[in-house]
């Protein structure tokens, strides 16, 4: 009997208190259970780290749909002893830059690319009534912050997204983006100091 | 060269707030904090722009979004044996009805009605493959590597 599953039972995350390793070494065994708690576990924090490169809530479950797809298809090449978020967020980026490639390119044959901008700004997501805690103004810089993150080069976006959004250890940054440990804080710095340029103004007003 | 001569590397203050330095390099930076205020600005906005990107929420997406994944051996051998399956049919279908169209038959008309169809499809392939590899070179992406 083929096993597909669905992830939208009720199972809290975490459920069994299994190690990421435990889980899939059981999945690749056919263990329904642990799979879906795996996917549990990951799913939304790979949907945020794609919504946060993105931009864009529809774009962003199309990826990680795609993505979580091609991790449990591709399961039995995972090393299980690795953690599993830099491997699943690995995917994720992969099929992000594959989308903006795409776009690129109809982007660039469409009749009306003249006039559309490919810098423009990303779309806002924060809805008003997220929870931004703090003052008006460090929720006034969390938006300056969003749109300013979408200026910066996708090299800047994705490191920033991964340290100072996801707050991911260097070495699990990377190992999501296929660089040297050395490169991490360098290249980090370097984006860092680009955001800022860009908010410039905005930090004068808001935290001087 | 003593410590306090040697030329500063700004990157220290990503590693400071990060926590990544050895105590000798914490050490360094946090001099230079005191002795240095532009370091001293630029740290503190890159810190507060690293706490206001940490206490971002973003709205989650709804359960009922996730679909049903093959998750099981045996859904993902289903799978790639279909895909293999299906590959391998068309190729060989291909190869043979191509094989037997061209050693029967003479006629110009019907060997034009049987390959137009999939022979257009190649064509309008090759030249969106064409524009693509063309808009490679410019490719924005290009050296964001996988």
């Amino acid at each position: 009997m083929e096993a597909s599953l669905t992830v939208n039972s009720p199972l809290p995350l975490d459920a069994s208190g299994a190690s990421d390793a435990d889980l899939v070494r059981r999945a690749r065994r056919g263990d329904s259970a642990a799979a879906e708690e795996l996917a549990q576990r990951h799913r939304r924090p790979a949907y945020f780290f794609a919504l946060q490169l993105l931009g864009n809530r529809d774009d962003a479950l199309d990826v990680v749909q795609d993505a979580l797809l091609r991790f449990f298809t591709k399961l039995d090449r995972f090393d299980a002893r690795r953690p599993v978020r830099p491997w699943l967020f690995r995917i994720v980026r992969n099929r992000v830059v594959d989308l903006h490639r795409r776009r690129q390119v109809r982007k660039h044959d469409s009749i009306e690319a003249a006039a559309d901008d490919e810098d423009s700004a990303p779309l806002v997501l924060v809805d008003e009534d997220v929870d931004i805690e703090g003052s008006a103004r460090h929720k006034e810089l969390q938006q300056r912050l969003w749109h300013a993150l979408h200026q910066l080069s996708p090299a800047h976006r994705e490191i920033l997204v991964l340290r100072d959004y996801q707050d991911l250890a260097y070495s699990e940054i990377a190992e999501t983006l296929d660089i040297p440990l050395g490169t991490v804080m360098s290249r980090l710095h370097g984006a860092r100091k680009n955001l800022r340029s860009v908010l410039v103004d905005d930090l004068r007003d808001l935290l001087h | 060269m003593s410590q306090s001569s040697a030329p500063f590397d700004e990157e220290l203050l990503s590693g400071y707030l990060d926590g990544t330095l050895s105590h000798r390099e914490m050490q360094r930076v946090r001099i230079r904090l005191e002795d240095d205020p532009s370091s001293r600005r630029l740290f503190e906005e890159m810190r507060a722009l690293r706490q206001a990107a940490l206490d971002t929420r973003f709205p989650p997406p709804e359960d009922s979004v996730w679909p049903e994944l093959p998750r099981t051996p045996v859904s993902r051998f289903g799978r790639s044996l279909g895909w293999l399956l299906l590959c391998s049919w068309l190729v060989i279908v291909g190869a043979l009805g191509l094989w037997h169209l061209l050693r029967e038959t003479g006629d110009a008309l019907e060997v034009f009605l049987v390959l137009g169809l999939p022979g257009a499809f190649l064509l309008l392939f090759g030249s969106v493959l064409v524009d693509r590899l063309h808009e490679a070179r410019t490719d924005r992406y290009r050296d964001v590597h996988r």
